[in-house]
């Protein structure tokens, strides 16, 4: 078992009442699962997607990663946990605009201090893996949205991680781009990673093994 | 339309309260501190310029043996008038030697005070520089023994009555006697270089007759004298005829004493600003503080332009919609130029309404550090300076930015992919280290100049300065009881030492002579001061005596001696271990006299450090009477000994007040100028760094807003906190640093061109520009660590949510 939910609430206070984005959620995750976790605007599918990336923190309940109970641990040691397995992808892409393609890429490296030739290997590698070694040099902007996202996934795979967590990836995408991004996922499965993705597609969904469908905060 | 604007211009500045209140802020300061240093430079330049036909208006000056002398000889003026027919009138100023003060009684209400700033003026003096009467007029001076008088001095001695023809005694060390007021002048109106409380007239019968025994045009040159020419006439006929005016009258004489002389013509408008002589009537202005000062009033209000061109292109995506809606719906780009130039126009506005507020406020602390009685709308012209002042802020700081916002193209302003060009982002990052250029370089020159400051008050000066009290003679009575005193106050235990001279050290020296040495001519001669000293004078202010003896107890034994410095004596032609027992000769009227040297002392510095050391010697005054009374206090001594030397001067001078001053402070007072100066240039210096930063601080508050996302990004890929805040405070402090290159050799040549001012100079040093790139870094970084930091900190999750 990769991970495990326990009982995992989220609240915000307003006006002297709770206001739940999640309320009581129980699931875990196997290493090589594909979940798809679906639900309308405002379910909390993102807020659940954090918690499990470790970028937030549950009010109530428990959550294990790896047998480490995430939530007693300090700031430092899940910072250095979902860094070491943890691969984000996002909607927006969020790539930084003052970097190259390249850098890009390089970016995760060097904050989880690899060596340079390392980093220079990796780097090439990715670029060769997805077909955009020509496009090392250029800055994001002079890219297409699902170039983009291909360095996207690129970089978020790049340190090797067990997890991938996609929110929306194919949201700013059209229809053949989406595919190919999809078409990767599924091959990344096959290799071995989990990946657990927010998607509003009932065809994206379809690429993945097990679907979490979430309204209101709760698991349905 | 109009008011479309105005509502859209009210609702940015509260809806961006931090930004609007920078802005605002910072051009109020920029525009008070502008707007205060305009006010000084218009006070400096004012001076004279009232006088009628101040155009035709000269005083005759002079370089003599390498000095330039503000003063002639008493006859030059009448002389000049005599054979050059270009001149209409001629007027004289004597400002006499070692009378500092005049005591003014008024018999009939019993007052009496010392009252400084007297001087003797010739009865045409009115006729050639205009005074601004109250009581009489022009010809007041029309006769012996008539005083004009200050505003102020005549409502000191008579009150609010009208003082005409109204009898005072007027007593100087050299007598006292009857004067008669006909006339008082407004003080407060016109500034003149010639800043008189009382002036006397030349004809009278206290010092009248010594002026009218003065004959030649060479020696005793003591006289300020005025010329006016004619209407019509040019004064190069004048200066081109001067030298042979100069040779056929004392050419001879100048060859003999080997003197070399030019006389000039001063433009009355020049003495204040440009004139810095021997023998001036008071210390004047100078043009290098007027240029400094507009220099840094221009820098000042730049820099909060610059704020405001910073902060409104950095916020341009916030506008961007408008623009673009605007531009959608038939706006033309002039009408937006329009539009934006407007609304900076409106903000200067607010905040010349703040700075208006702020000089009022800050004018007494101004007032109090520059020495001025400065007022807010003293000259008519600064209104419409201050109309013009906000015009050309308004533009300056709005042109840029209304170009700028008004340029963006309506369909990607509205796609929402609007990214700051790179060309802004340089734009912006070139003036914040322009900024930051000029901050650091006002450090950089305050910093040389509080070194020199402090090099100057610890200098040693090759005497001692500090614990000398100094008592004035005002009366010939209380010089005659010198012995008499000084036996007194030895008793005193707090009393080390006592004495008494015609000077002490830093007052001007009145004597001078030509010397030349053994087997040498008159073509050798040494210019030569001295001053003229009783016994016990070298051990009192502790010369160091380098060889020989100092004057014996017997006065009248050394009237034919003199104590020379090393430079004399080397001059001389004679080495310091050989001097003692040999002769140096003068000459007067064609005798030769000679005196012996008794003994070399140390040089040291007998004026201000703005002067080189030159020949200087010591002479006995023997039976003479000395002008001040000098005397070495113990340190720690308290209060009481001031209280004890009182009543012992009371008990033998009991009809002369008691004053005292020390030496140290009045050693100080030579640097008045430059501690006013550097005081004025620290306060402006804070204030740049603190608008440069208030704008720093804006600057950073957007960027790292800017870059809220990048920071997230960069934190769920793994970034420390540590790493983010250096990452960013390194984009800011390369800023600082490319501006302290640019400022140091900048402030290096502007430091280095004060310095020469002085004789004796601090090095500047390297260690001056590391300290001060360190100071400005920990400042820029004071200012804009907590917003990175505060950046670094915050949840990436919410910096990353899409919508």
């Amino acid at each position: 078992m990769l991970l495990q939910l326990k009982n995992i609430s989220k609240w915000v206070q307003s006006g002297g009442q709770k206001v739940f984005l999640l309320k009581d959620i129980n699931f875990w995750v196997n290493e090589g699962d594909f979940i798809s976790i679906m639900g309308p605007s405002g379910s909390g599918k993102s807020t659940l997607l954090n918690i499990i990336g470790m970028l937030d923190n549950a009010n109530e309940g428990s959550y294990t990663f790896l047998d480490e109970s995430v939530l007693s641990l300090k700031e430092k040691h899940r910072a250095n946990l979902y860094k070491q397995y943890i691969g984000f992808v996002f909607q927006a892409y969020h790539l930084i605009d003052e970097l190259t393609v390249k850098e890009n890429l390089e970016m995760p490296l060097l904050y989880k201090k690899y060596g340079a030739s390392e980093r220079k290997a990796l780097v090439a590698d990715m670029l060769d893996r997805f077909n955009i070694v020509g496009k090392k040099d250029l800055f994001p902007s002079q890219l297409s949205g699902g170039q983009q996202q291909l360095v996207g996934v690129a970089r978020a795979l790049i340190a090797s991680p067990k997890l991938i967590l996609a929110d929306e990836p194919t949201g700013n995408l059209n229809s053949k781009q989406g595919e190919e991004i999809m078409d990767i996922f599924t091959q990344l499965n096959k290799e071995g990673v989990t990946i657990i993705q927010v998607t509003h597609s009932e065809k994206n969904m379809n690429y993945g093994s097990r679907v979490i469908n979430l309204l209101d905060g709760e698991i349905v | 339309m109009i008011r479309n604007y105005i509502k859209i211009a009210w609702r940015n500045l509260l809806k961006n309260k931090t930004f609007s209140f920078i802005n605002i802020f910072g051009l109020s300061v920029g525009l008070a501190t502008c707007l205060l240093l305009t006010l000084y430079i218009m006070d400096e330049t004012s001076y004279d310029s009232h006088h009628k036909d101040a155009d035709r208006v000269y005083r005759i000056v002079m370089e003599s043996a390498g000095e330039q002398l503000a003063t002639s000889s008493a006859p030059m003026a009448e002389t000049l008038k005599n054979e050059f027919p270009e001149i209409a009138m001629t007027t004289r100023l004597l400002k006499f030697p070692n009378v500092d003060k005049y005591l003014l009684k008024n018999n009939q209400k019993n007052t009496k005070f010392y009252e400084t700033n007297g001087y003797y003026v010739d009865s045409t003096f009115f006729k050639i520089l205009t005074y601004d009467f109250k009581y009489g007029d022009a010809s007041a001076l029309n006769g012996p023994n008539k005083v004009v008088l200050s505003e102020k001095v005549a409502y000191k001695l008579f009150g609010d009555k009208n003082p005409l023809n109204e009898i005072i005694d007027i007593e100087i060390p050299y007598g006292t006697a009857k004067y008669t007021v006909t006339g008082v002048f407004r003080d407060n109106k016109y500034k003149s270089h010639i800043a008189a409380n009382l002036l006397l007239s030349m004809k009278n019968t206290d010092i009248g007759e010594w002026v009218d025994a003065q004959e030649g045009l060479l020696g005793n040159n003591l006289f300020h004298s005025y010329i006016k020419l004619k209407k019509g006439t040019s004064i190069a006929s004048v200066e081109d005829k001067l030298p042979e005016f100069v040779d056929r009258h004392i050419g001879d004489q100048l060859r003999e004493i080997g003197f070399e002389r030019h006389y000039f013509m001063q433009p009355l408008s020049d003495i204040y600003l440009k004139s810095d002589m021997m023998w001036e009537i008071s210390a004047n202005g100078s043009m290098t503080y007027i240029y400094i000062f507009s220099a840094i009033a221009a820098f000042l209000l730049l820099i909060a332009c610059i704020n405001f061109m910073n902060l409104s292109t950095a916020r341009s995506q916030k506008r961007a919609k408008e623009v673009g809606m605007r531009k959608v719906l038939g706006a033309k780009k002039e009408v937006l130029v329009f539009q934006f130039l407007g609304e900076s126009l409106i903000i200067c506005l607010i905040a010349l309404a703040i700075a208006l507020i702020l000089v009022i406020l800050s004018l007494p602390l101004f007032n109090a550090i520059t020495n001025k009685d400065l007022l807010l709308f003293h000259h008519p012209g600064i209104t419409i300076f201050i109309a013009g002042l906000a015009l050309l802020t308004g533009l300056i700081s709005g042109l840029y930015p209304a170009f700028y916002l008004s340029s963006f193209k309506p369909i990607t302003v509205l796609k929402g992919t609007l990214v700051n060009s790179i060309s802004a982002k340089t734009i912006r990052k070139g003036l914040v280290v322009f900024q930051f250029a000029i901050s650091a370089s006002l450090i950089l020159v305050a910093g040389v100049i509080w070194k020199q400051m402090d090099y100057l008050k610890n200098k040693d000066l090759g005497f001692k300065k500090e614990q000398q009290l100094l008592i004035p003679y005002r009366s010939s009575t209380a010089a005659e009881n010198y012995i008499a005193f000084k036996s007194e106050i030895l008793k005193n235990p707090n009393v080390i030492s006592a004495t008494a001279g015609d000077s002490y050290p830093g007052l001007e020296v009145t004597s001078d002579n030509s010397f030349y040495g053994e087997g040498k001519t008159i073509e050798d001669n040494v210019y030569t001061r001295y001053g003229m000293v009783k016994d016990d004078y070298l051990e009192t202010l502790e010369y160091e005596l380098l060889s020989g003896r100092t004057f014996s107890k017997n006065s009248n034994k050394d009237s034919l001696s003199i104590i020379l410095n090393e430079m004399a004596v080397l001059q001389l032609g004679y080495k310091t271990d050989n001097a003692v027992g040999r002769k140096i000769y003068y000459e007067w009227n064609n005798e030769k006299y000679d005196l012996e040297i008794i003994g070399v002392i140390k040089d040291f510095n007998f004026k201000s450090l703005h002067e080189p050391v030159t020949p200087y010697g010591l002479r006995s005054l023997g039976q003479n009477q000395p002008n001040y009374f000098i005397a070495t206090l113990r340190e720690g001594g308290g209060k009481n000994t001031m209280v004890e030397i009182e009543k012992t001067w009371k008990y033998i001078n009991p009809d002369t007040p008691f004053e005292y001053s020390f030496l140290d402070q009045n050693f100080d007072n030579h640097y008045r100028g430059e501690q006013q100066t550097s005081n004025v240039i620290f306060c402006f210096m804070f204030i740049a760094i603190f608008i440069a930063c208030i704008g720093l601080f804006g600057l950073a508050l957007f960027t790292t807003e800017q870059r809220r996302k990048e920071v997230g990004i960069r934190r769920v890929l793994g970034a420390s906190i540590m790493s983010i805040t250096t990452m960013q405070l390194k984009d800011f402090l390369k800023l600082v640093l490319i501006a302290m290159v640019i400022a140091s050799p900048l402030a290096y040549y502007t430091g280095n061109r004060w310095l020469q001012n002085f004789a004796y100079q601090v090095d500047v040093g390297w260690q001056l520009f590391v300290s001060a790139a360190l100071v400005a870094l920990f400042i820029a970084f004071v200012t804009v660590g907590f917003q990175v930091i505060k950046a670094a900190i915050a949840n990436p999750v919410t910096s990353l949510r899409t919508e």
